[in-house]
């Protein structure tokens, strides 16, 4: 049971940090080396997430279809701008009325990361999609950790630092960021990743809220 | 935001993470760290300076955990009192705006035009830096480096020397062009040829007994907004406010009077009101003189014999008088300004009853239009007339605090850049045309002999018109902090030029209309919270300087152009073989430790060590304020000179007599050496430029009718552009609270961009509040909403500067890709027209005829 539950949360942190990476500036070829949407659709295929796993296949087709230059192009005009990228990758902007970056919200990201024992290197706001995503991935790989440690408190620690974070700030804005994808991305590969990054969000609101309830008193 | 490491990619089953000793997983932008506080710390002011106007106010800013959450001005500034205006707030915004350019950008679709997508992706410092280096050196291989053009936006007065002043120089270029002609220069042409001062003016405003504000709104933007709103009500108080505006401004809506003068007559107000004061015998007898009799022969019409006066701190009053203000009645002036005649006498009456107490507060309003100079020197010599120059509660010329100069660059000027550098500028200064003689005669001395010219200043408008004349004249261009195809009159000029660039880098905080045609697009550093260098201005009697400095980390990859990126450029020339501009760089010495810098974060801080240590070296006993050192002067973040002297330069101004000039013996030696240069009579000259004065009347301040495109048949209203007081030189309107606050523009919306139009002719044309119209002049057409409003005369049509954008982030740009602006751009719908000796751009004065069509 233990290694079962371990297995999970690693499977969970897998997914969290490959999903991450695909919220980076595209590197095609790095991409394709690693087979990161084939192991991103495994992982979906076994978290029992057929439709997400889907859209991921597509994404690897659409990788190998699309040249490097269309990717980065696609990428730049969704998350960069320079005009204004209707696809803003930070969590701020969805978040506070005055849709800025660095705002409360973003201290209180910063702030989980510092609660839980990281910091953020890198001259981006903290609250970029792929950064709140490998946090995801770190909490999942903490948890999995104190599992296989048995170390109970540890364990609590880092469910309901997930929770939290993962209710009050990722979930709240993850979601509407992968549907301007959906409607606004003209590649497959980003269309896809709406896909993959709603569907995705969705089961786990599902996920957590069960585990929520299991540890409930 | 690139992948660090490809573990970053892998399943943890394949990176041995899934082991029994499972230690977590693979982290690329995060890193563990022992667990911080964050939000428990308790924050601190630090000091920098806001540059949203031409105040360069010093300001703090107080930061929390690394971001900035609150401005205020420097507590320790006298030249604001401890207040920022509401615009130096939004400088939170302008910092997190998530529309910022984060990375260096590339553009990969070639053609180039309004609605296309450049299709730019990201690069590194490093790649953009090596392009830009690439076809520069292209240019001196080619042997004409006067093809790069260097254009700057806002700036900082210290280290711009850095960049503007060096590295074309350097390189070998002549085109380097300031944006200050777009800005206010023909202002200057008032004091400048009156009392040999080509600057901005400071008020005594603590003491004033009558305020004059003329073609600007101090209290909103130019050019000491948190000093006037500090000292304003005060002066309601113990005098009077008199505003000048065809506008209801904010200084006019708290004004005791309100002067609605039809755009463009200033000239003609300023006549009538300067033949009160002297036909009533109301001139300061202390600056100006008396007649030898004491009797007053300045009678209406009367010629007066200009032996029966002695001047004192003046010259050529009698001159004046009998070339043009003796016929100019209040009567003559009521028929062209439309300001009653009994109105131009009462408000003659209190300002000449204040007599040197009195400051007329002038701005761009009289002077940017075409013949602004002549309305520039008639509204300025009313302080003349009235002795108000350096008086208590008068006019002052500008305080300063002492900067020291960089090294000169002379011996890294290699023979090409010396021969290339003394090329024809593209901005046709100095044409017979187009003389731009704003600062007077330029006296140079070489080997004892001294040789005197007309200075030559920068027509920056006039730029796209070169490059379009002469497409090959251009090949590399390098812009930073500037939107000249959004901001110059004219705009689409800028459009067609740019498109028609070869290679065009631009660097700026926010991509915008010019970056739509860049090649290459860099993320600039938003200066006041997050660049370092020494900023210098006045207010309130006193000189500053003050620090500018990251408040908190640049946000991405952004950079501050005149140091690091110069720096950064300058070693990449040197690695093609072309050291002299990194050479000069590395030469300069830290002024405490002679250290010389070795890489960008060192030039960076011994650039802003270099002019400021005279404030804190303690080498000098310094008049203002007392800092113990570089670090002292870090911290509080200003240093205040001593408080202005009166009356300091009567009997030395810098005119040609040493006095006061209502006949001007120095612009009549400028315009002389001018005309001599090209060869031709100053009379020509005027002609050439479209002034109407000819004779002896050129050198006096004298009314010229307004130029006006657009005959008043088919274009039957009069445009008029002002700033708003959320303006950041036309950088807010991508902050939301940039709409959300719109309404505090006296008869301005919030989220709208209206024309406002006088009620009689909104009737007329069946127009209501909120109907959307077609406004056109002899060059374009734009479509705003009207508002109905009776702070504009009829015939008059008022719209405020900033919106229009359809190049910008999400909020000032309402569909980028589908190139549609949210408001309108005035600038698309005022042509370019220039007051030609000052080679100042035309935005002022009602020169735009429309008209109105439902839309």
């Amino acid at each position: 049971m233990t290694t079962e539950l371990m297995q999970a949360a690693q499977r969970q942190s897998d997914a969290y940090r490959l999903l991450a990476a695909c919220f980076y500036q595209p590197d095609r070829e790095m991409f394709l080396e690693e087979n990161l949407c084939a192991n991103l659709a495994g992982l979906m295929q076994e978290i029992s997430l057929p439709a997400v796993a889907q859209a991921c296949r597509r994404m690897a087709q659409s990788l190998a279809e699309n040249s490097q230059e269309e990717l980065l192009v696609e990428y730049s005009a969704l998350f960069l701008g320079p005009f204004g990228a209707p696809a803003h990758p930070y969590g701020s902007v969805y978040l506070e009325q005055e849709r800025k970056l660095m705002g409360d919200s973003t201290m209180e990201v910063l702030k989980f990361y510092a609660d839980s024992g990281v910091k953020h290197e890198g001259d981006e706001p903290p609250d970029h999609i792929a950064i709140e995503l490998e946090f995801m991935s770190f909490l999942e790989g903490k948890i999995a950790q104190a599992i296989n440690e048995s170390n109970q408190a540890e364990r609590a620690d880092f469910f309901a630092l997930r929770a939290r974070f993962f209710n009050r700030l990722l979930a709240s804005w993850a979601p509407i960021l992968g549907n301007i994808l959906k409607e606004q991305a003209t590649l497959a590969f980003y269309r896809d990743l709406g896909e993959c990054l709603v569907g995705f969000i969705g089961a786990e609101q599902q996920r957590l809220q069960k585990s929520a309830a299991a540890q409930a008193p | 935001m690139k992948i660090k490491r490809r573990d970053f990619l892998k399943l943890s089953a394949a990176t041995g993470l899934a082991a029994a000793a499972f230690k977590g997983s693979t982290l690329n932008a995060l890193a563990e760290a022992p667990q911080g506080a964050i939000g428990e710390k308790p924050g601190a002011w630090m000091p920098s300076t806001c540059q949203g106007c031409t105040a360069w106010c010093p300001v703090e800013f107080f930061i929390q955990d690394g971001r900035a959450v609150k401005v205020r001005g420097n507590q320790l500034s006298k030249a604001n009192n401890g207040y920022v205006c509401p615009r130096g707030h939004l400088m939170l915004q302008q910092t997190y705006d998530p529309d910022r350019v984060l990375t260096p950008m590339k553009r990969t679709n070639p053609a180039k035009g309004r609605g296309i997508d450049p299709k730019f992706v990201p690069i590194t410092w490093d790649e953009a830096l090596d392009t830009i280096a690439d076809k520069m050196m292209e240019l001196r291989k080619a042997g004409e480096p006067e093809k790069l053009l260097y254009m700057r936006g806002r700036y900082s007065p210290t280290s711009q020397e850095l960049c503007y002043g060096t590295m074309p120089k350097i390189f070998g270029s002549p085109n380097a062009i300031s944006h200050s002609a777009i800005c206010a220069e023909a202002e200057k042409m008032g004091p400048g040829y009156t009392q040999g001062f080509f600057g901005y003016r400071d008020y005594d405003m603590a003491k004033t007994k009558c305020l004059v504000v003329w073609g600007c709104d101090p209290l909103s933007s130019n050019r000491q907004v948190p000093n006037t709103i500090n000292k304003f009500g005060d002066i309601l108080d113990r005098g009077t406010v008199i505003a000048v505006d065809p506008r209801l401004s904010a200084s006019a809506a708290k004004a005791n009077e309100w002067l609605p003068i039809k755009p463009g007559e200033d000239g003609a107000l300023a006549a009538a009101i300067a033949h009160v004061l002297l036909s009533e015998g109301m001139w300061s007898k202390e600056f100006v003189g008396e007649f030898k009799d004491g009797k007053n022969l300045f009678k209406v019409g009367a010629t007066v014999d200009e032996a029966a006066f002695e001047e004192k701190q003046t010259h050529g009053v009698v001159k004046w008088w009998n070339l043009e203000l003796k016929d100019k009645t209040p009567a003559w002036a009521a028929k062209i300004t439309l300001i009653p005649e009994k109105q131009i006498v009462r408000v003659a009456r209190t300002m000449g009853k204040a007599g040197s107490a009195c400051a007329v507060f002038m701005g761009p309003g009289v002077a940017m239009t075409p013949r602004g100079t002549y309305a520039s020197m008639a509204v300025y010599a009313l302080n003349g007339i009235l002795g108000s120059i350096e008086t208590e509660g008068g006019v002052m010329q500008s305080s300063s605090a002492p900067t020291d100069k960089f090294p000169s660059i002379d011996k890294y000027l290699d023979d090409l850049a010396k021969k290339s550098g003394k090329a024809k500028k593209i901005d046709g200064r100095g044409a017979k045309d187009m003389p731009a003689i704003m600062g007077g005669i330029d006296k140079k001395e070489k080997d004892g002999k001294v040789t005197e010219s007309a200075k030559a200043n920068v027509v920056t408008n006039n730029v796209a018109n070169g490059m379009l004349k002469d497409p090959g004249a251009i090949k590399v261009c390098i812009s930073t902090w500037t939107n000249f195809a959004f901001s110059g009159t004219g705009a689409q000029r800028w459009e067609k030029a740019l498109s028609a660039l070869p290679f065009f880098a631009h660097l700026v905080t926010n991509a915008s209309e010019m970056s739509q045609f860049a090649d290459i697009v860099l993320p600039a550093t938003f200066a006041p919270t997050e660049k370092l260098s020494i900023i210098t201005n006045m207010a309130n009697l006193h000189g500053h300087m003050s620090i500018q400095q990251p408040v908190v980390k640049p946000l991405g990859q952004a950079k501050p152009e005149e140091t690091e990126m110069m720096w950064l450029l300058a070693e990449k020339l040197k690695a093609r073989g072309f050291a002299n501009l990194f050479d000069y760089y590395a030469s300069l010495e830290d002024p405490e430790t002679k250290k010389k810098p070795a890489n960008a974060a060192e030039f960076i801080e011994i650039a802003a060590k270099i002019s400021s240590h005279k404030v804190w070296d303690g080498k000098d006993k310094m008049k203002g304020d007392q800092l113990s050192g570089w670090e002292d002067f870090k911290k509080k973040g200003i240093y205040n000179t001593e408080t202005y002297a009166y009356k300091k330069n009567w009997g030395k101004f810098k005119t040609e007599t040493k006095k006061f000039e209502f006949y001007s013996e120095t612009l009549k030696k400028t315009l002389g050496l001018f005309a001599e240069k090209n060869k031709t009579t100053v009379d020509e000259v005027l002609k050439a430029s479209g002034y109407e004065a000819q004779g002896e009347l050129v050198f006096v301040p004298h009314y010229e009718s307004p130029k006006r495109h657009g005959s008043e048949k088919e274009y039957p209203f009069t445009f008029i552009d002002y700033k708003s007081r959320l303006n950041r030189e036309g950088r807010s309107q991508n902050t939301v609270w940039y709409h959300e606050f719109k309404k505090l523009d006296v008869g301005d919306e919030s989220w709208e961009d209206v024309v406002k139009i006088n009620p009689a002719d909104g009737k007329k044309l069946g127009i209501k509040t909120g109907d959307m119209v077609k406004l056109t002049s002899t060059t374009a057409s734009i479509t705003v909403k009207a508002k109905l409003w009776e702070g504009v005369r009829p015939g008059t049509i008022a719209k405020c500067y900033g919106q229009g954008h359809w190049a910008y982030g999400r909020t000032a740009a309402k569909d980028y890709a589908k190139a549609i602006p949210r408001g309108a751009n005035n600038n698309e719908l005022m042509p370019d027209d220039y007051d030609r000796l000052s080679g100042a751009t035309a935005r002022n004065g009602g020169f735009t005829g429309v008209k109105i069509q439902k839309a």
